[in-house]
């Protein structure tokens, strides 16, 4: 397979690149690690007539340690993640979903902003020209049927970013310049939850990514990424699970719980309700399991890749048990 | 210390230093000057009738040089299978119906890869879409859309070339359109047998497709001289006469003008035995064009359009006294061949030839029938037949000793054959170390200790994790066997040794490099056999042109048939040697003795004579004779027929290599995870030529067994591949695989040469079980299907 013919290129400064995005409008990709644009490319699931690489904006790639949070270049690698003093010692749950995505080989190219922006994903639509030729285009390829539900102009693609989960998890703001106008807002906005066009900056606007902040979390937090898949390595999550717990040490009361799921929506997913089952009460085996059995009434999974969704629900509860045993210290 | 010098001993590879520094050149290395580049356009349908291909639009895209379709070719047919009963089924494009999603309807030569790619998107078929079937199950129902209808006419290859008499169609056995195959079977009075049974199951069970995932894609160059008229070939084979034979005949050449070479082979697994359409495409636009072509298939066309491993649902009826002696057996499968016949003849006759060796059961009636369905093409892969059938029988047996309440390993030790032995078909087992095995395979587990938890008790069964450890620990056992060659076109493999001047050796064998490591193996056998070392030996190998026949790298017939062709071929060389030394040395041939290449006078250390002066003076003495050996073996010299695939009548092979697997399994109750944490392989090989050879394949079945065991699984939905990548494919990583511990039980097969067989398929074939009996053992649960995923283990347990 070979790509399709496109122009490259290689903008000096972030302003460049968002004048580049304002003037050939909605025909432009980013390339940064390029690990998932090129397979879309060659499968032609995206055809852009540009590739604006972001290889000499280097401003980007920092990343570095302020007043009580952590600033990630979009462009640091996801193996520059993982080796970051700061990240692995005040940003533990980061580090491990870093750790956790793809293979060696693909985190040292595959960059965090691109993780975030990982486009969703689908049995019917991550294939080749020549396998989806064998249908009518589904909805997410500019067609009108979604062949996993049969329904029209709808789309359950599936996101199944490891990175977004824990930096959710961990209250991330991300900051998206665009035409003499930049804005910070939580990562978790930036995902609409609408398969088609999963992120802010699916549609090909004139904005680009350029900063990720985690505020540090207060002390006696602990988090854990973990990652169900059917191989110890290179599989995308089956379910990912980002948990952040908090708890008094005097009174052993939950302070601050948070569940961020990938890999059973079209975007990460909050499990709230289970959260509420967890804060202010004292985690023992019983709480964990009704929040673990909440949890898995929170997420809808689809049928968008080898797996039956009912199987995703159970393992959501395994994990969340799991988890919230191991944080909690509970003996089970 | 060994009695051998040379063989037996782990020697390093000698295609090592090449493969480890990047030199070692394969297929796609392969670059000519003024070389085209094709590409195949395929049917995006599973069932179609074309009703027009234009291809202007492509023919006038700048850069592509021709494009062909099957009106181009006309009436060629071929086939893996190509007899009077199977007549062969396939084309290398399609003229009226495409049969499965990715068939081959049109084919480009252009300057790159990009142009004729381009070019492929420019060529318009129209179709007609037709009903298709998906199912065996769906295939054999009357009222099912026929996908080959009309009756093949014409001489089939094997008939042409006088290995084949003329016999009934196989239509005429069995009464359903969609049929491919049938292989029928039966010995002893299996009614009675069941009547004397205490004990009687049936169960049905399910194998699933998988992929052989070689790491190299499929790639043929094709280079034709307009002025000799000769074809020169460089394919991703395992067998370059067959290639020839069969490839001659479609392209209606000589045999002899065609030449195939290869480099080497990065895997195949029996997925490069059969001839593809990208060859015979090769070979087609090179010869219209006289320019060379060059055709590299991607990753998604392996694994939708080569080969793949059939799927198989097996029904399985067991009797069995209350000692664990089984009396009688009634085996019915179903395999799914997809759009062409493939092997589907060859593996519904292997479910039964590859299994049959094992157990021996007096009463036994076996039916096989291989189905067309609209699914991608199934052909050998590793055990061809044997896992899926292994996977049936000893999953049940396990059951009916647990339910009796015997140790399956008992059981399985009671039922087994011996050494001396002899099979229904009339096959001797002149070597056997099953029970050898299956001891040392059960020590490797720790069966007795590791079987303790389910006998503590069936409460831990259902509804592990709240009344249990969350993770679980079983034990499981299988056991499988596999022929050492077979009689199989070209039928026999011949070996030459030319000796040098200096003392060394080159050695021409038609055999395939594949990465199994046969050129060094062959290679110690010759030096073992002339008493040079394995460094005075060079191997040329890989050419139709320059080597002598041989069976190819398939059937597991290395070590055994070309090993002892090689071993005649040294000895006939030594023969000479030795002869001209005594003559020299004016001494009775007798009298002389040999080693490090030196010939001495037993007796009298002082007279000796080197090997080089020995050489050297036969160049004089003999007429110039520089000494050149031969020798040659049949794929079975007990035979000169190959056995009947309908009925399994007639000798099969020279020797069984067999083989006992254990693990030992961890399941989490929570996610219905199953972990190998350790394999136990105890392989009857008869006699290691190369030990770390050895080790390495069996590692490799292990690993191969396991995947298909555990994860991977070829998923179709209405014939269209979903996960035809290394992604979703879920092939097995280093960090999956378990501890191994490998033993080899020396049976010293008189057959083989020092005594060696079959080690490369046998041990893919026990793994399956083996993992479904552990998981059993366990948690409690039966999985009927592989891959026993997590789903399916969730589910059970959570019932």
């Amino acid at each position: 397979m070979h790509l399709p013919k496109f122009e490259y290129l290689e903008p000096g400064e972030t302003s460049e690149v968002v004048s580049i995005l304002g003037k050939y409008r909605g025909q432009c990709s980013i390339i940064a690690g390029g690990t998932d644009l090129l397979v879309a490319m060659k499968q032609r699931r995206q055809t852009p007539k540009y590739v604006i690489s972001l290889a000499k904006v280097s401003e980007l790639k920092q990343i570095r340690e302020e007043a009580g949070m952590i600033s990630i270049g979009p462009l640091a690698t996801l193996e520059e993640v993982v080796a970051s003093g700061p990240i692995q010692k005040k940003l533990p749950v980061l580090a491990q979903a870093a750790w956790e995505v793809g293979s060696p080989l693909l985190r040292t190219v595959a960059t965090i902003g691109g993780n975030l922006c990982l486009d969703t994903r689908c049995r019917f639509y991550n294939q080749s020209e020549f396998w989806r030729g064998a249908r009518p285009d589904c909805f997410k390829a500019g067609g009108v049927i979604c062949h996993v539900t049969n329904k029209e102009n709808t789309c359950y693609s599936t996101f199944s970013g490891d990175i977004a989960p824990a930096l959710i998890a961990l209250n991330a703001q991300i900051q998206l310049i665009g035409d003499g106008d930049e804005r910070w807002l939580p990562l978790a906005r930036f995902y609409t939850g609408v398969g088609r066009i999963p992120n802010l900056l699916a549609a090909g606007d004139n904005e680009v990514l350029t900063e990720i902040k985690v505020p540090l979390p207060a002390d006696g937090t602990k988090g854990l990424y973990r990652k169900y898949r059917f191989r110890e390595s290179i599989d995308f999550p089956l379910v990912g699970l980002a948990a952040i717990l908090r708890v008094d040490p005097d009174d052993g009361i939950c302070q601050e719980a948070c569940l961020v799921f990938s890999g059973v929506g079209s975007r990460p997913v909050q499990a709230a309700e289970a959260e509420n089952k967890l804060i202010g009460k004292r985690l023992n085996e019983d709480i964990i399991a009704a929040a673990a059995e909440t949890a898995a009434g929170e997420v809808h999974p689809v049928k968008t890749d080898r797996v039956n969704p009912q199987f995703k629900k159970k393992i959501v509860k395994a994990m969340v048990r799991e988890a919230f045993t191991e944080l909690g210290g509970v003996k089970s | 210390m060994s009695k051998y010098a040379v063989v037996g001993e782990g020697l390093p590879r000698i295609d090592g230093p090449e493969k480890a520094t990047g030199q070692a050149k394969f297929t796609v290395d392969i670059k000519l000057p003024g070389m085209l580049y094709g590409k195949i356009l395929r049917s995006p349908y599973p069932h179609a009738r074309i009703i027009s291909i234009d291809t202007s639009a492509a023919e006038a895209l700048p850069g592509v040089k021709a494009v062909i379709t099957g009106k181009d070719i006309g009436e060629v047919r071929y086939a893996f299978v190509d007899t009077p009963r199977y007549p062969a089924d396939e084309r290398p494009l399609a003229i009226d119906k495409v049969r499965y999603i990715g068939d081959e309807v049109a084919a480009v030569a252009a300057v790159s890869e990009a142009v004729a790619e381009e070019a492929l998107g420019l060529i318009k078929v129209e179709y007609e879409v037709l009903p298709a079937v998906f199912t065996p199950e769906e295939a054999i129902k009357p009222t099912a859309a026929v996908i080959h209808e009309n009756s093949l006419e014409g001489t089939s290859a094997w008939e042409e070339w006088g290995a084949a008499g003329r016999s009934h169609d196989y239509r005429a056995e069995v009464d359903i359109d969609n049929a491919s195959a049938r292989s029928a079977i039966s010995f002893g009075d299996v009614e009675e047998g069941f009547r004397q049974a205490d004990h009687i199951r049936e169960d049905s069970f399910d194998a699933a497709a998988t992929a052989h995932c070689a790491l190299e894609p499929h790639a043929a160059v094709a280079s034709y001289d307009p002025v000799n008229g000769k074809l020169d070939l460089w394919l991703s084979t395992m067998g370059i006469f067959l290639k020839r034979f069969v490839l001659s005949k479609a392209l209606k050449m000589p045999i002899s003008k065609v030449r195939v070479r290869h480099s080497y082979v990065g895997g195949a697994f029996g997925g490069k035995i059969d001839v593809f359409p990208y060859e015979f495409c090769a070979a087609y636009l090179s010869m219209k064009l006289g320019r060379p072509v060059k055709i590299e298939l991607d990753r998604e066309e392996v694994f939708t359009t080569t080969r793949q491993r059939h799927p198989i649902s097996i029904k399985i009826k067991t009797g069995i006294k209350k000692d664990g002696t089984i009396v009688a057996q009634d085996i019915k499968l179903y395999a799914d061949n997809g759009g062409y016949r493939g092997s589907g003849a060859i593996v519904v006759f292997l479910c039964h030839g590859f299994s049959f060796p094992v157990y021996n059961i007096p009463n036994y009636r076996y039916e096989g029938i291989a189905v067309y369905t609209n699914n991608p093409i199934r052909g050998p892969q590793r055990g061809h037949g044997a896992p899926q059938v292994r996977f049936a029988i000893d999953s049940q047996l396990d059951m009916i000793a647990r339910e009796l309440g015997l140790d399956p390993v008992e059981v399985m030790l009671k039922n087994v054959r011996h050494k001396g032995d002899v099979l229904p078909n009339g096959d001797k087992l002149n070597s056997c170390g099953l029970s050898d095995a299956i001891r040392g395979a059960a020590q490797g587990v720790n069966w007795t200790v590791g079987r303790s938890q389910l006998n503590k008790g069936e409460d831990c069964a259902k509804g592990s994790g709240r009344d249990g450890a969350r993770f679980r620990r079983g034990v499981g056992m299988s056991l499988c066997s596999m022929f050492s060659g077979a009689m199989y076109y070209p039928f026999a493999s011949a070996a030459m040794i030319k000796l040098h001047d200096d003392g060394s050796a080159t050695l021409f064998t038609g055999s395939q490099e594949l990465g199994q490591g046969i050129y060094t193996t062959l290679g110690q056998v010759a030096a073992e056999e002339l008493g040079i070392g394995l460094d005075d030996i060079r191997v040329v190998a890989g050419d139709t042109e320059i080597t002598p026949i041989d069976l190819g790298s398939f059937l597991s017939g290395g070590a055994l048939v070309t090993g002892n062709a090689v071993k005649l071929a040294a000895a006939d060389a030594r023969r000479q040697l030795l002869e001209v030394a005594a003559e020299i040395l004016e001494v009775k041939v007798e009298d002389l003795n040999y080693r490090n290449k030196q010939i001495f006078v037993k007796g009298n250390l002082d007279k000796s004579i080197s090997y080089a002066k020995a050489i050297q003076g036969s160049v004089f003495r003999k007429n110039g004779n520089p000494i050149i050996g031969t020798g040659s073996y049949k794929g079975n010299p007990e035979t000169d027929r190959y056995p009947s695939l309908a009925k399994a009548k007639g000798l099969f092979t020279s020797a069984y290599g067999f083989c006992a697997q254990a693990v030992e399994v961890e399941v989490d109750t929570l996610t219905g995870k199953v972990k190998v944490l350790k394999a136990s392989t105890f392989h009857d090989c008869g006699f290691p030529l190369n030990k770390t050879i050895v080790e390495g394949q069996v590692e490799g079945c292990v690993s191969m067994g396991m995947g298909q065991a555990l994860s991977e699984e070829i998923v179709l939905e209405k014939g269209q591949l979903f996960n035809a990548s290394f992604l979703n494919y879920r092939l097995p990583i280093a960090t999956d695989t378990p501890e191994t511990k490998d033993g080899l039980v020396d049976s010293l097969e008189p057959n083989g040469p020092f005594g060696a067989k079959e080690v490369g398929e046998g041990a893919v074939a026990g793994m399956l079980a083996a993992v479904a009996n552990a998981v059993n053992d366990a948690v409690g649960v039966r999985i009927y299907s592989t891959p026993i995923t997590p789903d399916k283990v969730l589910s059970a347990l959570q019932g």
